[in-house]
């Protein structure tokens, strides 16, 4: 199959039900979007699909054909986001931080100047075991105030 | 009863869930059934025949892995692996899981009595 992953055409060899995460990891070495809890309710593998945040791990690749993916790899590592997540030291064991990366990034797009609520809402789906919410949402506000 | 024989039980199953084929699920599935989703999420064998009755939960797709079944008396464990492709609440997911499952004996023949899975790593 062919697909559109960070602004190049990539071919993977997969049944078209294999879930978009193993073939980002497995076949094309994209390993930053995270295996969570394979079922979409965690949030640690989010990665934009035409530019919104959509769990990789339960979504078949049939349905992605064709349409532009963007993984953590695709921001380059020195997106607004990624910087304020350093500076406000947000990160505990880090796991999480990816997809909230892609979350966060979504919400930037299509909202620069979210108030608290609206990042604590678009960062719903986004569960950290440590607990690092709170700095989270300290980082994305920054983000939006630097961006 | 063998471990094929239990096998064969399963892919019945599975083909039942495909195709909605609720005579034959019916037949197969015990009362007493406790399903275990992997998102932890539980069902009885009238809620989760109900959600594939309804639309809610459809099985597109399912492809069994590599699986042992073993026998022990009246009972009998199935661990293995299996790819489903499922609608859920609208939404298609697939889902690569492992599995233990339980069938029993009864007088009726052999029955499906519980389910539980979980996903597998990326």
């Amino acid at each position: 199959m062919k697909l559109e992953v960070n602004g190049a055409s990539r071919s993977v060899e997969a049944h078209p039900d294999t879930p978009l995460l193993y073939a980002l990891r497995n076949e094309l070495g994209l390993t930053g979007s995270r295996f969570g809890c394979g079922s979409g309710q965690c949030g640690a593998c989010f990665v934009l699909v035409d530019g919104k945040p959509i769990a990789s791990c339960d979504l078949p690749l049939w349905s992605v054909e064709g349409r532009k993916i963007t993984t953590i790899e695709g921001l380059g590592g020195r997106h607004p986001v990624q910087k304020a997540l350093v500076a406000e030291q947000a990160a505990q064991c880090g796991y999480c931080m990816s997809g909230i990366v892609m979350a966060a990034v979504a919400l930037l797009s299509a909202n620069k100047n979210p108030s608290d609520s609206e990042v604590r809402q678009a960062l719903d789906k986004n569960l950290c075991r440590c607990g690092s919410h709170n700095r989270v949402v300290r980082a994305v506000l920054r983000a939006a105030r630097n961006e | 009863m063998t471990s094929e024989g239990i096998l064969a039980l399963e892919d019945k199953r599975f083909a039942a869930m495909m195709a909605r084929d609720f005579k034959a699920l019916d037949a197969l599935v015990h009362d007493d059934l406790v399903y275990t989703h992997s998102h932890g999420g539980g069902d009885t064998k009238a809620s989760w025949l109900d959600a594939m009755r309804s639309g809610k939960t459809h099985y597109r797709r399912i492809v069994a892995g590599e699986r042992t079944a073993r026998l022990y008396g009246d009972t009998a464990l199935v661990s293995g692996k299996v790819d489903f492709e499922v609608e859920s609440a609208g939404q298609m997911r697939a889902l690569k899981l492992v599995y233990l499952d339980v069938w029993a004996k009864t007088p009726q023949g052999w029955k499906f009595v519980a389910w539980q899975s979980t996903p597998r790593p990326a």
